[in-house]
């Protein structure tokens, strides 16, 4: 099996001003290459925080991160961009779309610096956003932004996408759709998908459900049969 | 329960502690834009309150008195009286001339009584006068003359009257220097001697001024020290003095012109006199004259007659005598005849008588010989006889041969002697003949000789008589011209002396008739506003108030703008904050209060920090600026309460008000909206999308920064008028700098192309056309005049070229705008543009020029450009006939080949030695004032550029603050999606590079009217300012601009580096 990506004994401690927060005690997992994985926790676990470190927007305060045998932990600040830049997708709760961009202008943000990005175009399309290319995101409903976060995501044609609470703001149909989406992609582009949720009920979809506590990994299980996710019903 | 709010309170200190960037910007803006009002508006009242302090402590008059006759000492002790008169002080001001370094200059001189006079001095420099011949002279700056103490003035009138009529010392030495309230400025005003202008001013004790009426009559009034002339108060009090005294003044003006009339009367009255008594021993000898000249004529006559009567009794002697001598004539050839024929007789006879008279002596001479020889032979035998050895025989034959020897001897000497007495005898008889012959002849030649003597006689006395008579004749003759002569000679002196009675007469009468037209006596009665300085000073004060008035606006504009953007931004990151608050149930007002008291605590601050700058910097620096203008003493700064106050309440009211409405609007939604993130500002196609051909073009990241420059318009103006701003005063400033420059470089380097000014009498010519350092040169005059129009009069100087159209090598006279060039019209004016302006005149027009006493109305044919003070220019034909006197030119005005300093002080030397040149001064030691006194403008110059470049620092700053703040969840998902720091940096400053060039270009432009309003306010009497704005200057401006954009942007990388993409992603709830 590969390594693709390993967690080893990461720490996170934040400090601010006299006051220390361990948001990571020792985490150690793995992911492998082209899994549906779902981080659940319950709030101030330390899912954010492990995915934020995956993605290269924060640092350890000790212990190892691998990526694709790289080591990320070690990454300088410009490595990190870098390494945000091609290997790495983003997908956020609240979209982060830029509001003065239309929909294909915003992947167009994202694909002019990759290096090998997929066509704009045609990841809207693959999203089923092809009539809404030219607008506005405020135009656009809940659901419809967070596609075009995808398909922004999705257009770097990165190595991981992440994606912290995507459907945290989207209603029981829009939010399963997204997840939808993120499942195809992972099964039909082969891209290592990492979500996290505190909704327990969607872990069964994944390949791999990695639980948080307290700033620890509790478990790690693999589900042999991932389910679709239109038949979760919660 | 009592409500403590100690929780909410914290959060406000701490708000501060956490965005001090922010409240220092607050701060920031306030302190400059307060620190600019206030300063430039407490600078006028620092000045004028500089000033009075001054005038206070000097005396200087509150009114001054003049009168067109002069001031007695009863007026001054009437004045004295008057109630509200502090002091009153009679002086005399009197004008001369002297020599200084060769040049000469009119000085004006005042009377120095004691140190505390009316009008008093600073002593700056070496002591008070204690002689009379001592005197103090002004401690002046580089304009001024600067005679050193110890030097000695040698002082004359410049007029036909020597000035020891009017002063009892003409020589004095310079004791101590000083500065005196009632000179601030440097015009010391116009004289009638010299050139026409005072250069500078002397104290010389009073005693030594021999006039019997003061000249001036200095006051002070009662409570006016206290009050700040500048104020009305001040006035309303004088001006209730000045009433009392100009009460009196019509009966002094008429005691005054009675004592006038009557001595002037009194004058005439003599004169008058004189006249009849000169008339009377001019008759008198006139008509002695006339008795002499008849006399003479009889005398004459007498004479002719005489003359005659001699003639005729001298011919008819003559000729008598002439007849007389014919008979004697006739007498004396008789005897003459007579003479011959016996003389012929005797000459006979004598040849005859001499004949015997041979034979006679011939045998007389034998018988002599005889007789010798005999003698000889007795001799000899007496000899031989005498020897005693003589045989006897021998001596008796010898004696008998002696014996008869001697016998024959003895007969022969018998017969000899008779014969010689007969001869003799007969000789005797011939002798006597001859002697009565020759007595005869002696008689005749004798007569002869009387004869022709007397006939030369008479001839020589006929001659001499008809010479003497022909003399006499003559000399009638010339004795009659010179009766004619005489004659023409006493007519002539009888009408001389008839004339020069008239004329004495005329003179009387015109003298009576001057009586009459002694205008009465006026008095003049002048407060403060009259005095130059005074007026000078006060208007500098006011132009700068005038600025006051604009500039502050814009700051305070600036101001509420940033205080605006800063508090709406404070209050739109912490909308969840207020959610929570009014959540919890505090209300709209507390909350408010906490933003409210952020903007005033940074207002209060900002104001405390402006007025404390600005009181110090701005006077200083203003002071200064002018002080180089004036002659005043160090500044006294003045803290204005009341302005520090109203600027502090003003101010405050902007931010709170600012604040009021930044917090309003979210105050005014609930709770739960304000928890929820705010809706971002919706995306718009903007309307150069909407022409796809200039959109399709721009490239991806500059349609993501146009779209934003539009889409947030407020930042946009914001941005835009900041950076304006700062553009803007920095091309003002640097205008200024141009704008001054201007008035050195185009004055002296254009329009006044010549190096050197002599002033010379036209005999002085030749000395210039001599030197060959001249290179050209042309002879000008160059007086003060005035040029009026309607009431409005502006002192000028006139200038008359000899030659028109040579004038343009030293002289170029041009239109400002358009530089095409202007000629002296043979009937026409040409004036400068600050003149023309001032009284409201264009080219065609007409006004009045005087000159000394005459005037005459001329019109305007051309308007040339000129900066240092004012001229009016017209042809020698025109001066003559607008004031009917012939053009005495005084000036020649010249080009060298040479102007270093050592070449120009040694031609000065040369040429002031000549006689008729008066002196020599050149354009570079004026250029040179100029430049020194320009140049210290250059701090005010430098004090605007720094204040711009805060305003420009302080505004981007925020701005870009704001900017980010705004944006940050923009800027960290760029950051997500691996946006190097450049590129996210590019991202944000593309905008702000843009909206950068926009302020600039809106800057240059209102930085030109800026700077022309500036200018315009600014400008002086006699300065006019260039208006043109140098190309350097507007790169300077941009430049500048630019550098203070690229700081900011380069601190704000810093902070954009620094944006946590975690922490600015956090999700909301």
């Amino acid at each position: 099996m590969n390594k693709y990506i390993e967690f080893k004994d990461v720490k996170k401690i934040y400090q601010m001003g006299e006051v220390k927060t361990e948001a990571l005690r020792g985490a150690d997992f793995t992911i492998n290459k082209g899994e549906f994985v779902i981080i659940a926790g319950a709030s101030g676990a330390g899912k954010s925080t492990t995915l934020n470190i995956l993605g290269g927007m924060d640092t350890v305060s000790s212990g190892k991160v691998m990526v694709d045998d790289k080591e990320v932990s070690r990454f300088s600040k410009k490595e990190l961009i870098t390494y945000r830049r091609h290997d790495v997708g983003f997908v956020f709760q609240f979209y982060n779309l830029v509001q003065n961009l239309t929909a294909i202008e915003n992947i167009e943000l994202a694909t002019q610096i990759c290096k090998n990005p997929l066509d704009p175009g045609q990841v809207l399309d693959a999203v089923g956003l092809n009539e809404r290319k030219k607008n506005f995101p405020a135009q656009l409903s809940g659901g419809e932004q967070q596609r075009v976060a995808i398909a922004r995501a999705l257009a770097k044609n990165p190595k991981l996408l992440l994606c912290d609470e995507p459907t945290g703001a989207l209603d029981y149909n829009t939010g399963k759709s997204i997840l939808k989406l993120l499942q195809d992609t992972c099964r039909q582009m082969g891209v290592t998908v990492v979500v996290i949720t505190h909704n327990l009920a969607i872990a069964p979809m994944g390949d791999k459900v990695i639980r948080v506590k307290n700033g620890r990994i509790e478990s790690q299980i693999l589900n042999s049969n991932p389910i679709p996710i239109e038949r979760i019903e919660w | 329960m009592v409500v403590k709010k100690t929780a909410l309170r914290k959060d406000t200190f701490k708000d501060i502690k956490n965005s001090l960037g922010r409240f220092i910007s607050i701060v920031a803006i306030i302190a400059l834009g307060v620190a600019f009002f206030a300063g430039v508006k407490v600078s006028p009242e620092v000045m004028e309150y500089t000033a009075d302090k001054y005038y206070d402590d000097y005396n200087l008059m509150d009114l001054r008195i003049v009168s067109t006759l002069g001031l007695t000492e009863d007026d001054l002790n009437e004045i004295s009286s008057i109630p509200g008169v502090k002091h009153s002080f009679g002086t005399y001001v009197m004008d001369a001339l002297t020599q200084y370094k060769e040049n000469e200059f009119v000085i004006r001189m005042h009377g120095f009584s004691s140190e505390d006079q009316i009008n008093g001095m600073r002593l700056l420099e070496g002591r008070l006068p204690e002689k009379p011949d001592e005197c103090l002279v002004e401690f002046g700056k580089e304009v001024s003359l600067s005679l050193p103490i110890g030097s000695k003035l040698k002082l004359y009138s410049g007029k036909e009257e020597p000035i020891s009529d009017n002063l009892e010392n003409t020589e004095f030495t310079v004791v101590g220097a000083v500065q005196t309230p009632y000179y601030l400025s440097f015009e010391k005003g116009n004289s009638d001697i010299g050139s026409g202008k005072v250069r500078d001013f002397i104290m010389i004790p009073q005693e030594n001024f021999k006039l019997d009426v003061y000249t001036d009559i200095y006051v002070t009034v009662d409570g006016a020290k206290e009050l700040n002339s500048y104020k009305d108060e001040y006035f309303d009090l004088v001006s209730v003095v000045e009433d009392r005294i100009k009460d009196i003044s019509k009966n002094r003006e008429d005691i005054r012109y009675e004592s006038i009339f009557k001595e002037a009367q009194g004058e005439i009255d003599k004169g008058k006199n004189e006249y009849f008594e000169e008339k009377a021993k001019a008759d008198e000898k006139l008509n002695e004259a006339a008795k002499e000249i008849e006399d003479a004529k009889k005398e004459l006559a007498e004479g002719e007659k005489e003359l005659n009567d001699s003639e005729k009794a001298f011919i008819s002697a003559i000729s008598e005598g002439k007849e007389k001598l014919a008979d004697v004539e006739e007498d004396l050839i008789k005897g003459e005849e007579e003479y011959e024929k016996g003389l012929k007789i005797f000459n006979e006879s004598k040849i005859i008588g001499n004949e015997a008279f041979i034979k006679a002596e011939e045998e007389m001479k034998q018988g002599d010989e005889s007789r010798a020889l005999l003698e000889e032979n007795i001799s000899q035998i007496k000899a031989v006889l005498e020897n005693p050895l003589l045989p006897k025989e021998e001596r008796e034959k010898l004696t008998v041969d002696v014996r008869t020897a001697e016998g024959i001897l003895e007969k022969t000497r018998e017969a000899v002697e008779s014969g010689k007495r007969e001869l003799e005898a007969q000789k005797f008889e011939l002798v006597k003949a001859e002697e009565e012959l020759n007595k005869n002849k002696v008689i005749l030649t004798a007569s002869r000789e009387k004869l022709e003597a007397e006939k030369l006689n008479l001839i020589d006395k006929e001659r001499e008589g008809l010479l003497e008579i022909e003399n006499a004749r003559e000399e009638l003759e010339k004795g009659k011209q010179d009766l004619v002569e005489g004659e023409e000679e006493y007519i002539n002196a009888k009408e001389k002396a008839e004339k020069e009675l008239k004329d004495a007469w005329e003179k009387i009468q015109d003298g009576e008739r001057e009586l009459n037209k002694i205008e009465k006596a006026k008095w003049y009665v002048l407060d403060r506003n009259s005095h130059y300085s005074y007026v000078d000073y006060g208007g500098a004060a006011d132009r700068i108030d005038a600025i006051s008035r604009v500039f502050p606006v814009f700051f305070a504009l600036v101001a509420a703008l940033v205080c605006l953007t800063t508090m709406t931004r404070m209050v739109d990151e912490q909308r969840v904050n207020i959610g929570t608050l009014k959540a919890l149930g505090y209300s709209n007002g507390d909350i408010a209060f906490k933003y409210i008291f952020y903007a005033m605590t940074a207002t209060i601050l900002g104001c405390i920090i402006g007025i404390a700058i600005g009181y110090i910097i701005f006077p200083i620096v203003i002071f200064n600026a002018y002080g180089i203008m004036y002659l005043l003493p160090p500044v006294e700064l003045k803290f204005n309460v009341f302005l520090a106050l109203s600027v502090s309440l003003g101010a405050i009211g902007l931010t709170t008000i600012t604040s009021f409405f930044a917090c309003n609007n979210e105050l005014k939604e609930d709770p739960a909206a304000l928890m929820r993130p705010r809706a971002p500002k919706v995306g718009k196609r903007i309307l150069l999308e909407r022409i796809p051909l200039i959109w399709n073009k721009f490239n991806f990241t500059y349609k993501v920064t146009i779209r934003n420059i539009f889409r947030y318009k407020r930042r946009f103006f914001m941005t835009v008028f900041g950076i304006a701003g700062c553009t803007a005063l920095m091309l003002t400033a640097f205008g200024i700098r141009d704008s001054i420059r201007t008035v050195v470089d185009r004055q002296f380097g254009t329009l006044f192309a010549y190096d050197i000014t002599v002033g010379l009498e036209p005999e002085g010519e030749k000395y210039l056309n001599e030197n060959k350092h001249i290179e050209d040169y042309e002879l000008i005059l160059s007086e003060s005049g005035t040029l009026s129009l309607d009431n409005i009069n502006k002192d000028i100087s006139i200038i008359v070229p000899r030659n028109s159209n040579n004038i343009d090598h030293f002289i170029r006279l041009q239109d400002r705008k358009d530089e095409k060039k202007i000629h002296i019209p043979k009937k026409g004016l040409v004036i400068t543009e600050q003149v023309g302006k001032s009284l409201g005149v264009n080219i065609g027009d007409e006004l009045t020029i005087k000159s000394g006493e005459d005037k005459g109305k001329v019109e305007v044919t051309g308007i040339t450009e000129n900066y240092t003070f004012n001229y009016a220019y017209l042809s020698p034909d025109y001066y003559e006939e607008i004031f009917g006197r012939e053009v005495e030119f005084n000036q020649a005005i010249g080009t060298l080949n040479n102007t270093s300093k050592e070449f120009q002080d040694s031609l000065s030397k040369d040429l002031i030695k000549k006689d008729r040149i008066s002196s020599v001064s050149f354009n570079t030691g004026i250029r040179e004032n100029f430049e020194d006194t320009i140049n210290s403008l250059s701090y005010v110059v430098l004090v605007m550029i720094i204040s711009a470049g805060a305003l420009a620092f302080v505004v981007l700053y925020n701005l870009t603050n704001v900017n980010i703040s705004e944006r940050i969840r923009e800027i960290a998902t760029i950051k997500v999606l691996g946006f190097y720091d450049k590129e996210v940096s590019a991202y944000v400053y593309r905008e702000n590079t843009i909206l950068t060039l926009i302020g600039t270009a809106v800057g240059l432009v209102i930085g030109i009217f800026l700077h022309r309003f500036i200018m315009v306010t600014v400008e002086m009497e006699n300065i006019m300012f260039g208006l043109k704005l140098e190309p350097l200057s507007y790169g300077y401006s941009i430049a500048l601009t630019l550098v203070f954009a690229i700081i900011v942007n380069f601190v704000m990388y810093y902070k954009l580096r620094n944006v946590e993409m975690v922490e600015s992603l956090k999700s909301i709830d």
